[in-house]
């Protein structure tokens, strides 16, 4: 029973990394590249906690820690980060830490991203002041 | 939660994602109540769960009905998973319904299976308990050592133990802890084979060196040192005795009887230091006092009988030395396990009909479900005719069909667990036969219990999984695509459903019934005095170094101090308080009357302060109450009980006559003052018996330093009593342990135990019943109403009117019910048998139960045709007719 509990879960679970990551580059969301960008400045040192602190720290936004899982995982599956474990410590109960880093599509994105924001800025700021 | 993901999922993200929240909530345990934990895996799992199917079916309905090719096995299990979770989603109510049914269902028999587990199948928490061995009698030290060196051969370690009768204080800097204590050799805990929890166990070495060393319960551990570890070590006071704390026992285990929880263990060699009045004066050297428990494990391939055979040699050998009665009262050795569960056939009987009715509530769930799924399959019947028409097999349809069952059936497993947790948390006060306290029972949701709860929904999966399957894949494609009803067999499955259910139902309601009646006549009983704002507390100050004089000086000022305040009405003493457990018997005469056969040659009595009677209001018939003029250089007085006054003087006129009691230097002759009302003095269901009330001031000789209860009389149910109570002991003496202080009123409630549980858990499932099948018939009656919603307009369209549309609904809806309630009688009947034996005094049939629970049962499943009724009552007739 336990065991059919498990595979079936299991399933449900490890169908996203079975997932061929897709290398198709699409604009980034808003809180996408909050994530890249976070990957990015906390270099070697990026895992779901400190992840989920810089975007606090740094963007002043209480964000919810599922939410950061999900966009991981999903930036993953495009293709834009990847992962590896680390080795396992004590304080974390022997589980291992997956750090995060941001590959080249992922680069390429952010780039994208912000050129075409710096695009639509362009000329703006006098209308900002208007208001 | 780390089940959820870290085992559950082995995956290393998995693993990951846990290590990540062990570190930001920066620890281990608390981590599945953690709301975010929780926020975290439902949001991974709505992801994951969506992402596959998104972009390309956003409705229900078959992704691929028949590729033409041979599916991959492992992806068509994880498509009818994922086709499952979609029609519950687009089902939410009903799927709730379901689940919350089971979850009830199976939650409450693991709640009670657990209990059964921590009784009967494993009354003593220890590795091979098959092994160990018990004697029922005992022995004095000396014996215990021939034994153990006699009988090498067929144990391989024998232990002797002395219990408590009364609980040790233990003094930590923070405040005391009462301890029910066990003093034992120092190869008691190798012989169990336990290991500590923390720290270490006592050894021979303690023992033999008489150092003052202690061993905790885990729940003593957890409330008098918050589980730290650094209390190993610490220095504490054993009743006054100065003691090291050396190690915590592994959580679970309560010493070798489950109705006795031991909190503290401690090296026979002590109890001279440690045990209070008389107790401590027995001599471990001496034969005479036969005091020990002996404990022994079996060597491999040592048969019980040959090791009896082994200890009668050796106990015939002691007797031809010395007379003693206990040697020859030794019968042999019985099974630690079995010693360790007191009246073991009525406990046994007691939790069979637990789990009994726990499964019937659980049957009545399951059918609940079965009809959800029954009316689901169908209303699904176009679309899984559709289906059978693109070629989907048959088999590939009941897989479907059974997988929804069987996913409802895990989720009810898993909100029973919690279901369960919080029952077990919620009767922990509650005692059942063989006075074993709920909360005692060492009961952890842990492997077995996780083993059953998934057994018991593997099999309603099957039971209510088996029936819709069968019935929503007969193949019939034509007639269930157009839409017409189904061919009727001659086994209309809803129906009867619903009438088992309707049936089950009255039993539960009929049982939980006759406890409840058995409870308000218990707790109906006159008891000859007035509980309603009486508190009592035990004061035990034998354990902490009184003598007779000091003793009494603290009872005065005890009496004193609270009498100061002015919420307390009337303070006394008393060695008991009527109606609880406990009591002295002695041989007394009356003077100048010979004593005839039939009267009473003992008498039960109690040593009282003055104010005794007008704390309890207890009534006076005649004469006085005790004064503070009766001192022990005053003439010896005493009250009796009204019983006692009438057997002896009939005529009246006991005022005035003397009794004669033996003492331990003579008679004693005393005079009757008073006459007292009777009382219960055990038992809610006892006759009045013969009683005698001594004054404390005259016996104080011989109480002495014995543990008593103080009982107070409080002007209202004033909230600070137990708090001022305390307060104004402890400025008398912080270091008396009280303990047990409550008001009479819910000790009294304690004494109807058995009923009161029964009544609890019956009431509670009988309710979870109830509705159950309310709903079961709501099911089934809205189900027959859409079907026929059709006939109805016409029915209506020719002239029928609201009346007899409800009419027609109400005796479509009530068919169950009349089905289902002889069914009821039947069960009810053979289920009374079964409780009979728990309710002296109450007829197992009694008709007012009876008939009452057949009219709830009735009138509910009436009150769930109203709504369906009333919609198609209201139903247009042109838009009835126009449906398809």
């Amino acid at each position: 029973m336990l065991c059919m509990l498990t595979n079936i879960v299991g399933h449900i679970f490890n169908l996203s990394f079975m997932a061929a990551p897709m290398a198709r580059s699409e604009y980034l969301g808003e809180f996408e590249q909050m994530v890249l960008l976070s990957v990015l400045r906390l270099g070697e040192n990026a895992y779901g906690v400190t992840v989920h602190e810089e975007i606090g720290r740094t963007a002043g936004r209480e964000v919810r820690r599922g939410a950061v899982y999900v966009a991981l995982e999903r930036l993953q599956t495009k293709g834009l980060v990847s992962s590896a474990f680390g080795s396992p410590s004590t304080e974390r109960g022997g589980r291992a830490k997956r750090f995060y880093s941001v590959e080249a599509p992922g680069r390429a994105a952010l780039r994208a991203s912000r050129a075409a924001l710096m695009n639509l800025w362009d000329g703006v700021e006098p209308e900002l002041k208007k208001l | 939660m780390t089940w959820f993901l870290g085992r559950l999922v082995g995956t290393p993200s998995a693993q990951a994602i846990v290590g990540d929240l062990v570190e930001s909530a920066g620890g281990h345990g608390a981590l599945w109540r953690s709301s975010e934990a929780w926020r975290v895996v439902f949001s991974l799992m709505r992801y994951r769960l969506r992402r596959p199917g998104r972009g390309t079916q956003e409705r229900p309905g078959p992704r691929r009905p028949h590729s033409g090719r041979p599916e991959h096995a492992g992806n068509s299990a994880l498509q009818d998973v994922r086709f499952a979770l979609r029609i519950f989603r687009r089902r939410p109510v009903s799927t709730a319904v379901a689940i919350l049914s089971l979850a009830l269902g199976i939650g409450a028999n693991t709640a009670i299976f657990s209990l059964l587990d921590g009784i009967l199948l494993r009354p003593l928490p220890i590795p091979r308990p098959e092994e160990v061995v018990t004697t029922a009698t005992v022995f004095s030290f000396p014996d215990y050592e021939d034994l153990r060196d006699a009988s090498a051969k067929q144990f391989s370690d024998l232990a002797a133990w002395s219990a408590s009768s009364r609980p040790y204080s233990l003094a930590t800097d923070d405040g005391a802890w009462p301890a029910l204590t066990e003093l034992t050799t120092g190869n008691f805990f190798d012989l169990l084979d336990l290991r500590p929890a923390t720290g270490r166990f006592l050894t021979v070495d303690d023992e033999s060196r008489r150092l003052p060393v202690a061993v905790l319960s885990h729940r003593l551990w957890q409330s008098a040192f918050d589980g730290d570890p650094l209390a190993i070590g610490a220095e504490v006071q054993v009743n006054g005795l100065p003691a090291t704390i050396i190690g915590v026992a592994p959580r679970g285990f309560r010493g070798t009887r489950v109705n006795r929880s031991v909190d503290l263990w401690m090296p026979l060699s002590l109890h001279a230091q440690l045990a209070p009045g008389s107790f401590g004066r027995l001599r471990l050297d001496s034969r005479e006092t036969q005091w020990l428990r002996i404990m022994g494990r079996l060597r491999p391939g040592v048969e019980l009988t040959q090791a009896e055979t082994a200890m009668l040699t050796t106990t015939a050998g002691l007797l031809e030395q010395r007379p003693s009665p206990y040697l020859e009262d030794f019968e042999g050795l019985r099974p630690a396990t079995q010693a360790a569960i007191p009246r073991e056939d009525e406990v046994r009987r007691f939790l069979t009909l637990m789990i009994a009715m726990v499964a019937v509530a659980l049957l009545v769930a399951c059918t609940n479900v079965a009809n959800v799924l029954l009316n689901r399959t169908a209303e699904r019947r176009r679309e899984i005719g559709l289906r059978m028409v693109m070629g989907a097999p048959r088999g590939r349809l009941m897989r479907q069909l059974f997988t929804e069952s069987l996913l409802l059936s895990l989720g009810g497993g898993i909100a029973a667990l919690f279901f369960a947790r919080w029952t077990l948390a919620s009767v922990h006060l509650l005692q059942i036969p063989g006075r074993i306290i709920l909360g005692d029972v060492p009961t952890r949701i842990d492997a077995t219990t996780l083993a059953f709860t998934m057994a018991v929904a593997f099999a309603c999966s099957l039971l209510f999984g088996v029936a819709p399957a069968l019935a929503g894949t007969r193949p019939d494609p034509a007639r269930m695509i157009n839409g017409s009803a189904p061919r009727r067999g001659r086994w209309n499955a809803p129906l009867a459903l619903a009438a088992i259910q309707v049936g089950l139902t009255l039993a539960l309601v009929f049982s939980g019934g006759l406890f409840l009646r058995s409870l308000v006549t218990v707790l109906d009983v006159p008891l000859g005095f007035d509980p309603t704002d009486v508190y009592v507390a035990n004061v035990d100050i034998g354990v902490v170094g009184y003598d007779n004089d000091s003793a009494a000086t603290f009872r005065r000022e005890a009496l004193a101090g609270l009498e100061g305040l002015p919420t307390i009405e009337r303070a006394a003493w008393g060695i008991f308080v009527p109606v609880q457990s406990g009591m002295r018997m002695e041989a007394f005469r009356v003077v100048g009357h010979e004593l005839r056969e039939d009267e009473p040659g003992n008498v039960a009595l109690n040593y009282v302060s003055d104010g005794f009677f007008e704390a309890l209001r207890l009534p006076l018939l005649a004469g006085r109450t005790f004064a503070s003029t009766d001192r022990s250089e005053t003439a010896p007085v005493t009250i009796v009980n009204e019983a006692l006054a009438d057997i002896f003087f009939p005529a009246g006129g006991a005022v005035g006559e003397r009794l004669i009691i033996p003492g331990p230097e003579g008679i004693l002759e005393m005079e009757i003052v008073g006459v007292a009302g009777n009382t219960k003095r055990r038992d809610l269901r006892e006759e009045p018996s013969p009683y005698l009330y001594l004054p404390l001031a005259q016996w104080n000789w011989l109480v002495g330093t014995d543990r008593m209860k103080i009982a107070v009389r409080a002007t209202s149910s004033a909230a600070g009593t137990i708090d001022s109570m305390r307060q104004r002991l402890a400025e008398v003496d912080p270091m008396v342990p009280i303990t047990a202080l409550r008001t009479l009123d819910d000790q009294l409630f304690d004494q109807a135990m058995p009923q009161r549980v029964g009544a609890t858990l019956l009431g509670m499932f009988g309710l979870l019943a109830l509705v159950l099948a309310a709903v079961g018939v709501y099911g089934v009656v809205a189900a027959t109403m859409s079907s026929r919603v059709r006939e109805i307009g016409i029915r209506r369209a020719v002239g029928a009117n609201d009346p007899d549309v409800l009419r027609l609904v109400l005796r479509r809806g009530l068919l169950p019910v009349v089905l289902g309630v002889p069914l009821g009688w039947l069960l009810a009947f053979a289920v009374a048998q079964l409780i009979a034996g728990f309710l002296p005094g109450l007829s197992p049939t009694d008709p007012t139960t009876f008939v009452t629970a057949t009219l709830l049962v009735f009138f509910t499943s009436a009150l769930a045709c109203v709504p369906p009724a009333v919609r198609a009552a209201r139903h247009d007739p042109a838009a009835a007719l126009r449906s398809d």
